[in-house]
């Protein structure tokens, strides 16, 4: 139980550099994922989960005014749960593989709860700036600092928060797979390597709709060029 | 040392630091109602602390800059450093008002954001992620420092450039929005960044033994699964929810 400290301060900050700010990116799913393995001591799990939970998100973009589901503590609460699940049932590899689906799925139901909580945060904020003005109008200098803080500060809150949440609702999800018949098992963990699939189209899908059609089939040939090379060299 | 010009007293280096520190915090307390208002006045304040030193006249700053505001949080630096000089100018009698700032603020604001969305959103930020999946695929961990470094050395350097150009220029600085060298960049970004992403994709749906198994077959289904569903306009959400209860059956069947 030693990581929780630095699990939920992580969390915080992921929570906060999503929009709030520095939005150096340490939020996004690559970065957060691998920082959580190297936390948890599974470093290869932990990048492994984060190109997966990247390539399903990468066209997804916290633009100041769009609502948009919350995938960045989505990621986040997903692979902790995932890594922290291993960690306290001492699951094994394949156990661990199993339950990466079902981590997934819990995932966007963080999402969504995310995207709620930041709503209400925005309207909140609109009422700190009421109060802000207000202060002003009425003859007075108010510490603004203090006001941006609390806004700020309020973000990182959620974010730890859902950390506290979810993350243990999260291993238990993830720690029932060990419960499933062996068959349920297997195809999970099938599941978990073909699901590659769907979250690379998510990806190329954000180029293909900026119009990238040549440049996608131009850099799909070089791939299978790079497998076919992979092939023979292999065998 | 100060930026010379024919105003009387100009805003220091350390003040400039202060405000691109601040900057990186610009969407602090973003809200549904005024947006970046409270980030930006807390963004510009050392600027004002500097330049407004009677009370009423730094109440009447704070007010100013409490109005809506909404820009790309990327290239604020270029506002705030365009208004700094603009109330300098204002302190001055330089021939602007407090209309001025506050149309300039609106106008300069919504170009900004549409530029630096597509600059840093929808360019930088998956071409800097292509670089660190790749690389992470290749070299484990250190993915995630290719990714930062692809990010964050760019942001960083622009952000003060901007902040710089945008003091210098007051509000000639439309100039530098218009930047003849922001469009070619894009270009790159965007082509280099689909041809990677796309080599990186067939790269890991062959991944998996590096050979043609029923694996690479499944994974390919849910690739055109998850490239036809989004197309017919069904939300992210339930293409996964889909593609994971179709990975679990093909999981099934291969298994």
């Amino acid at each position: 139980m030693d990581f929780w400290p630095v699990v939920i301060l992580l969390g915080g900050i992921v929570s906060m550099d999503t929009t709030a700010g520095p939005q150096v990116m340490v939020s996004e799913p690559l970065v957060s994922c691998t920082l959580l393995g190297v936390v948890f001591g599974m470093p290869e799990t932990g990048v492994l989960l984060g190109i997966l939970f990247q390539l399903l998100w990468l066209g997804y973009m916290p633009l100041g005014a769009v609502r948009f589901t919350d995938h960045d503590m989505a990621a986040f609460v997903a692979t902790a749960s995932l890594l922290a699940a291993v960690r306290v049932f001492g699951m094994d590899a394949r156990m661990a593989r199993a339950a990466v689906l079902p981590a997934m799925l819990f995932g966007i139901l963080v999402g969504a709860v995310g995207l709620r909580l930041t709503d209400y945060l925005r309207q909140w904020n609109g009422n700190l700036s009421d109060r802000v003005m207000e202060e002003f109008e009425s003859g007075g200098v108010t510490n603004i600092g203090r006001w941006h803080l609390l806004g700020m500060g309020m973000m990182f809150l959620k974010g730890a928060g859902m950390t506290i949440l979810f993350v243990p609702a999260g291993v238990v999800t993830c720690g029932l797979v060990r419960f499933l018949p062996f068959g349920v098992q297997q195809a999970l963990m099938g599941g978990s390597l073909v699901i590659l699939g769907a979250v690379s189209a998510s990806a190329l899908h954000f180029y293909w709709q900026n119009g990238k059609r040549r440049y996608l089939l131009l850099g799909a040939l070089g791939g299978v060029a790079w497998f076919f090379m992979a092939l023979i060299h292999g065998s | 040392m100060v930026f010379h010009g024919p105003d009387t007293r100009k805003l220091s280096w350390w003040t400039l630091v202060r405000v691109y520190l601040r900057s990186f915090f610009s969407q602090g307390s973003f809200s549904v109602t005024y947006r970046q208002n409270i980030g930006f006045a807390f963004c510009l304040e050392p600027a004002g602390q500097d330049i407004w030193r009677d009370m009423d006249e730094r109440r009447k700053f704070y007010l100013r800059h409490l109005e809506y505001y909404n820009g790309n949080p990327f290239m604020v630096t270029l506002v705030l450093g365009a208004v700094a000089r603009m109330e300098e100018r204002l302190r001055d009698g330089d021939g602007i008002s407090e209309t001025d700032i506050n149309r300039f603020k609106t106008a300069v604001g919504q170009a900004v954001g549409s530029v630096g969305d597509r600059l840093f959103w929808r360019t930088l930020r998956p071409f800097s992620l292509v670089l660190g999946l790749i690389a992470a695929y290749q070299l484990g961990v250190w993915g995630a420092l290719v990714f930062l470094m692809a990010f964050n050395i760019p942001v960083f350097w622009l952000k003060w450039y901007w902040l710089v150009r945008g003091y210098t220029l007051g509000p000639r600085v439309v100039i530098e929005i218009k930047n003849p060298r922001i469009d070619p960049a894009t270009r790159f970004m965007e082509t280099a960044g689909t041809v990677l992403l796309a080599l990186l994709s067939v790269g890991l749906l062959a991944a998996p033994g590096y050979r043609l198994s029923l694996v690479t077959a499944g994974a390919a289904a849910l690739f055109l699964l998850g490239f036809i569903l989004p197309r017919r306009r069904i939300p992210p959400s339930v293409v996964l929810i889909v593609s994971a209860v179709l990975a679990v059956f093909i999981g099934w069947i291969i298994t």
